[in-house]
């Protein structure tokens, strides 16, 4: 699991230093107090989420910098900072529509709902994060855990364990829990590695390091292990090439 | 000598026997036997003795040579059609062909006698005397004319005939039976001829006495009677004898008369020639009026141009003015809208100076002097009286933050320029963020903050930046006026597809009158708020941002203490 790394544009310091203290807990963030620093940050590093204080210097460098993010060839979803709820300000803002903003000042709950409902709108997946059923990208899955996101790369997962319509996720340091039925995490896993080989387990092919039939377990990396039932116990075996 | 004389006479005698145009009771037998024939089957037949016997002569003329050729063979209809050619050609003059059709009528035809009649009259007028009494003496043997009046005339010509031939005795019996017939019918002009007729006869045998009285007799009764043509003749007639007789004084007086009744005739001509100029005058004074009244016309239709034309200037310039009219009153409601906006604002950035002067330099006033105090208290180290100041100037600041914060929000509403987003938000994360910025202040007054959410995850459209501004004034007014102590209750509910959020306190409650103010307008204008003082900058735009977010918005005393906020959203369906 890992944190969101997080691209903050904010000129004013007492503003970037509340923001640092109220995310940095949950959070890798990177500071950029001009959009120079903030362009060259993103070009030099991944990011998977920017927070943009429209007003940088008395300019409006901050709808200067989402266009362009929106040029990249992955945009991140990002949201914008303002002290004036003014329409003239964000008449400018609307050419990089669909956007979000939030009005200064706002406490760290509200800081929190602006980054889900902006990652929720980036990736159409409304309500994707407040429900748990996990936000799926290209490159991995969101999790809201505790209040705050985090990110599970999916070949990190040791296994699956489907309960009712719950399903465990175990990677090497931590489990996680998500609102998603058998046939919902399948569906998720499709391209990836992963074979059924029970009701309730789904291995991940790769990290498999034995098999063991007479025990009908099978041993993935150290300290991970699932069972076989008898009903998938065959395709397993055709898949891995064994000659019983 | 004698020769010329007679000559000179018979010229007058011979014009009345040609004339036998006149429809008399001879021609009403053959009317009716024709039309018996005719019953109007044979289209030019009928036109013809139609025509002819209405003395239309060149319409019976022309129908008759074409009914002719209708009829081929020879019939009771082809004699009745030569009878009608053969009669209008005589009347028209066309002798020879006349004849030819009159000879080609059959000898059985009923009216023989009138073809004989015709024929003779032919006869007479080409000068041949015996065959026209050929053709007279057939007619008398028939015996079967009616009308005196062609009797007369016939016997006349017979008479003429004879005396032509110098027949004299013969001559004599035929104008006598001429002359009886003219005094019978009382036909006086007849009777003169008659009378001049026998005078000639007698004067051509010298029998001078007997033709003078005859002569004699036809002067008075011309003298008596009103014809100037019989007076003239018989009074030249009378010259004439005279001046033979060598009676020259009364040839001369005769002459005279002659003169003075041919005068009287060319004064009568000439009075008709007058008559006739005075009409070609009467006839140009009309065509001269004629146009005039055509000029007058001309010139009408002229003026009725010239007013349509000025009707058209006077249109177009009414038109012209009417527009200019119409862009003045445009102009008019425009500056009539700009000077309401500009009224409008007016107010607003009055009410924002009195706002500003009241709420907020009483504040920050308040402030400075903390602050001052606070300097002394450091001064002589009182580190508890400074702690407890420095939370006041805390509070104190925050509050004026929120109405500066307020004032801006409140004057980009007015003038329409705050930013209205509306997606749809799970309103309680929305709540219990702002809720949870007020836990310290009420942990601090003492208050307790209760939420209660009966539903989670409902979805309500609005601009969540508004909403939270509207809902943070609320809080902020209900722990404003809160004792300490006191209790602030958030209740959310779902009712009717509508999402309901109470805001309940124990505070003290709100004067009806500025109740009245939130409760019954829909929009807070500047001038409302004005009537009623007291009404704070956060609770109108509360209520002004909940409507804009399409929610209800009513406060309610509660029965007890305090008062109750609730709204209304209608839910997102998902």
């Amino acid at each position: 699991m890992k944190s969101l790394h997080i691209l903050l544009l904010e000129d004013t310091i007492a503003d970037s230093q509340n923001i640092i203290n109220l995310l940095s807990k949950d959070y890798n963030i990177t500071l950029a107090n001009t959009i120079k620093k903030a362009k060259d940050t993103l070009a030099s590093s991944l990011f998977d989420l920017a927070i943009l204080d429209i007003s940088i210097n008395g300019k409006l460098d901050g709808i200067e910098f989402a266009k362009h993010i929106q040029s990249t060839p992955t945009p991140i979803p990002f949201f914008f900072l303002t002290s004036m709820q003014s329409r003239a300000v964000f008449d400018q803002a609307k050419l990089t529509k669909p956007f979000t903003y939030l009005l200064k000042p706002f406490n760290v709950m509200e800081l929190q709902y602006s980054i889900e409902l902006v990652i929720e709108k980036h990736f159409e997946q409304k309500n994707a994060l407040r429900s748990n059923t996990g936000l799926l990208t290209p490159d991995y899955l969101l999790i809201k855990k505790q209040d705050k996101i985090c990110k599970v790369i999916l070949d990190t997962i040791e296994y699956v364990e489907v309960e009712e319509n719950y399903s465990t996720l175990y990677t090497s340091n931590q489990n996680h829990v998500i609102k998603k039925s058998l046939s919902k995490i399948k569906e998720m896993l499709l391209d990836k590695n992963f074979e059924q080989i029970h009701r309730k387990f789904l291995i991940n092919f790769d990290k498999i390091t034995e098999i063991n039939l007479s025990e009908n377990t099978v041993y993935l990396s150290p300290g991970f292990q699932a069972s076989i039932s008898e009903r998938f116990k065959k395709k397993l075996i055709h898949r891995y090439g064994i000659i019983t | 000598m004698k020769i010329n004389k007679l000559k000179k006479l018979l010229i007058l005698f011979l014009l009345p026997c040609c004339v036998f145009s006149q429809k008399n009771e001879d021609h009403f037998a053959l009317e009716n036997s024709i039309k018996k024939v005719c019953k109007g089957k044979y289209t030019n037949f009928h036109k013809a003795h139609t025509f002819f016997f209405e003395k239309k002569k060149d319409s019976a003329f022309l129908y008759s040579s074409q009914a002719l050729n209708d009829f081929i063979e020879e019939s009771e209809i082809t004699d009745y059609l030569n009878y009608i050619h053969g009669v209008n050609a005589y009347e028209k003059k066309f002798f020879s062909i006349a004849q030819k059709k009159l000879k080609t009528i059959s000898s059985t035809f009923p009216y023989k006698y009138l073809v004989d009649y015709n024929l003779a009259n032919i006869a007479l007028n080409n000068n041949k005397y015996e065959e026209a009494l050929h053709h007279y003496n057939v007619v008398i043997n028939y015996n079967k004319i009616q009308s005196s009046h062609t009797l007369k005339r016939m016997y006349h010509n017979v008479g003429i005939c004879y005396l032509h031939l110098k027949k004299y005795p013969e001559s004599e019996k035929f104008l006598l039976k001429e002359l009886s017939i003219a005094q019978n019918t009382k036909d006086t002009l007849s009777a003169i001829y008659a009378k001049l007729d026998l005078g000639n006869l007698y004067y051509q045998q010298y029998k001078d006495n007997k033709a003078i009285s005859y002569f004699n007799k036809a002067y008075t009764l011309a003298k008596l009677f009103s014809n100037i043509e019989a007076k003239q003749a018989t009074a030249k007639n009378m010259a004439v004898v005279e001046k033979n007789r060598k009676h020259y004084k009364k040839s001369v007086d005769y002459y005279i008369e002659y003169g003075k009744w041919r005068d009287s005739l060319w004064n009568r001509d000439k009075i008709s020639e007058l008559l006739e100029k005075d009409k070609q005058i009467t006839v140009a004074v009309k065509d001269k009026e004629i146009f005039i009244q055509k000029e007058i016309a001309k010139k009408q239709k002229g003026r009725v141009q010239l007013f349509a034309i000025s009707f058209i200037i006077v249109f177009l310039f009414l038109a012209t003015l009417l527009f200019l009219y119409r862009i003045k009153i445009k102009q008019h409601k425009l500056i009539n809208t700009q000077k309401q906006q500009l009224e409008k604002l007016n107010t607003t950035k009055n009410y924002l100076l009195s706002v500003i002067s009241h709420d907020l330099r009483t504040s920050v006033n308040l402030l400075k002097n903390n602050h001052k105090n606070l300097s002394e208290l450091l001064n002589i180290n009182d580190t508890e009286a400074a702690i407890l100041l420095n939370n006041e100037n805390t509070s104190i600041s925050e509050s004026t933050s929120q109405v500066l914060d307020n004032i801006l929000n409140w004057a980009l509403q007015q003038n329409d320029q705050l930013l209205f987003m509306p997606e749809a938000h799970p309103i309680e994360i929305l709540i219990d963020a702002i809720l949870f910025d007020f836990k310290p202040l009420a942990i601090t007054k003492n208050i307790e903050l209760v939420t209660i959410h009966k539903n989670s995850d409902a979805l309500v459209l609005l601009d969540k930046e508004l909403f939270k501004i509207a809902f943070r004034n609320l809080i902020d007014n209900a722990i404003k006026y809160t004792q300490k102590g006191g209790k602030i209750s958030i209740e959310t509910s779902i009712l009717d597809k509508e999402f309901i959020l109470k805001i309940k306190d124990t505070g003290v409650g709100m004067s009806p009158t500025i109740l009245d103010v939130i409760n019954n307008y829909e929009a807070l204008t500047v001038e409302k708020i004005e009537k009623s003082k007291g009404l704070g900058i956060g609770l109108q735009l509360s209520k002004t941002l909940i409507t804009k977010n399409n929610g209800t918005f009513k406060i309610v005393n509660n029965p007890d203490v305090g008062i109750t906020v609730f709204l209304k959203f209608p839910i997102q369906e998902i």
